[in-house]
């Protein structure tokens, strides 16, 4: 671009950002003096919105880590990001996608894991609390299925279903400054929940255990339930695997995590059509 | 691209009255500034904005209205007033226009002209709705903040705008500072009562 107004708009954009530079010019010579006015102040209210536009984008999406870290910390921590990730995205509601990869980068943060952790479970209540709606499978549907199709039976899960896997007691930091209280020491812990938005559209989580993470991963990379059951035989005594795996599965759907029972092999849906 | 097919898609769903859009540019070099940011009025900006606008209303298959934003610097670059900019491409690339009455008034405040200039310049058969809004009053300059109530000049200028154009579909704004919803409707009746002193009975329930 070589235009006058890409010229501008490179120049006005340059000084929102706080990256200027000589080469470029300053778009401060091309404002016209009005009024009581002067042109600092003029242009000073765009640039204060910037700002204050994309602090209020991060604290609206990471309110429990800003309570966190405190108002300093968290300060420096937005005027830092606000500096190194100048936004590429359409809308605000993604401007802050990269801060985990910034907590986890930039010192002091990336001395303390368990920050960029509290952001990323943040980040997967946002996905869970926006994510697409669809149609959610029923008990009736399971209870209705042949026998026969059972072990070739595979789920598709409610596009708000995140799995959240962390290594410390996040969580445990989150719900206790969620209720005003003083979060605990920062513990190795690791654990595993399920994170969606439930029937009242109304985002949840609750803890996942091993065999229903283990049967939850094997059934998002489209593992059959006898692939499943078969996987199952190395947590589970071999008599109760098909008890235990039936029970995860009404459970899932009781609390609206299924979209979508499939019985029929792929090629007989194709050939269906 | 993606960004019109979408919007193409959505349109074809929900079938609304108009689609607009703020004459005004938001990034340059793919970054974003999320923010309204004025043009310089002048030929080379009347020329890039109407190329885009004739784009997007061949690729969605309807016109588009243009909606006035507030602004507080003028560049020197610029030629002409706001409203002949406005005008100038809304003839050029035959689209519609949303008039912003608030953003008029800010805008007039930051730049010293008056409002009621803006609105009497206007193409009279291209304005297809009124938006109405609160801002924040610094005393030498207001700042477009959409989260108070409408004050008392912007309804002057609502009703001159009525007078001018007649019975115009219009719409309250607020952003933030939500009040009450029987404060917004008593907002609401404001512009009702002004409509119906304005225009004629019956041609007034169709505006408000």
């Amino acid at each position: 671009m070589s235009s006058l107004l890409a010229t501008r708009q490179q120049q006005l954009m340059a000084y929102l950002q706080g990256t200027q530079t000589l080469d470029q010019g300053s778009i401060h010579s091309h404002i016209v003096k009005q009024g009581n006015v002067d042109t600092e102040k003029r242009l000073g209210i765009y640039q204060n919105a910037y700002q204050l536009r994309l602090k209020e984008t991060i604290d609206t999406d990471h309110n429990i880590l800003g309570l966190y870290l405190g108002d300093d910390l968290y300060e420096d921590m937005m005027n830092n990001f606000i500096e190194r990730n100048p936004s590429e995205q359409f809308s605000l509601r993604h401007f802050a996608d990269p801060l985990i990869d910034f907590l986890n980068q930039q010192a002091p943060f990336n001395e303390h894991p368990q920050i960029a952790e509290l952001a990323r479970f943040e980040r997967l209540l946002l996905n869970a609390f926006d994510a697409l709606d669809t149609s959610r499978a029923n008990l009736e549907q399971l209870k209705t299925t042949a026998p026969e199709k059972w072990p070739h039976m595979q789920l598709r899960f409610h596009p708000s279903l995140q799995i959240f896997v962390s290594d410390w007691n996040v969580v445990n930091i989150w719900q206790n400054l969620k209720q005003d209280t003083n979060p605990p020491e920062p513990v190795l812990e690791k654990n595993s929940w399920l994170v969606w938005r439930n029937f009242e559209r109304l985002t949840e989580f609750r803890p996942l255990d091993c065999v229903a993470l283990n049967m939850l991963n094997g059934f998002q990379n489209g593992l059959h339930f006898e692939d499943i059951c078969q996987a199952l035989l190395e947590q589970v005594p071999e008599h109760q695997v098909s008890e235990r795996a039936l029970s995860v599965i009404v459970n899932w759907l009781e609390l609206g995590l299924i979209h979508k029972i499939i019985t029929e092999p792929a090629s007989s849906i194709l050939a269906q059509r | 691209m993606d960004y019109l097919k979408n919007l193409k898609t959505l349109a074809n769903e929900i079938q609304p009255k108009w689609v607009s859009d703020h004459l005004c540019w938001t990034g340059v070099n793919q970054q974003n500034s999320h923010d309204l940011l004025p043009l310089p009025y002048n030929e080379e900006a009347i020329k890039h904005v109407v190329e885009r606008v004739k784009k997007v209303q061949d690729y969605l298959g309807r016109q588009i209205l243009l909606e006035n934003v507030s602004s507080y610097i003028t560049y020197s670059d610029s030629s002409m007033s706001e409203w002949d900019f406005l005008n100038a491409i809304a003839q050029a690339a035959d689209c519609h226009i949303l008039l912003d009455i608030n953003n008029i008034y800010v805008s007039a405040r930051n730049h010293g002209f008056d409002a009621l200039d803006y609105i009497l310049a206007m193409d009279k058969k291209r304005i297809r709705q009124f938006h109405l809004a609160g801002h924040t009053d610094y005393g030498d300059y207001v700042i477009d903040t959409h989260d108070q109530d409408v004050c008392d000049p912007v309804w002057d200028l609502y009703r001159s705008a009525l007078q001018t154009f007649g019975p115009i579909s219009t719409m309250i704004e607020r952003d933030d500072n939500i009040p009450t919803l029987e404060n917004l409707v008593a907002e609401l009746d404001i512009a009702r009562d002004i409509a119906q002193q304005v225009l004629t009975p019956q041609r007034s329930k169709a505006c408000v």
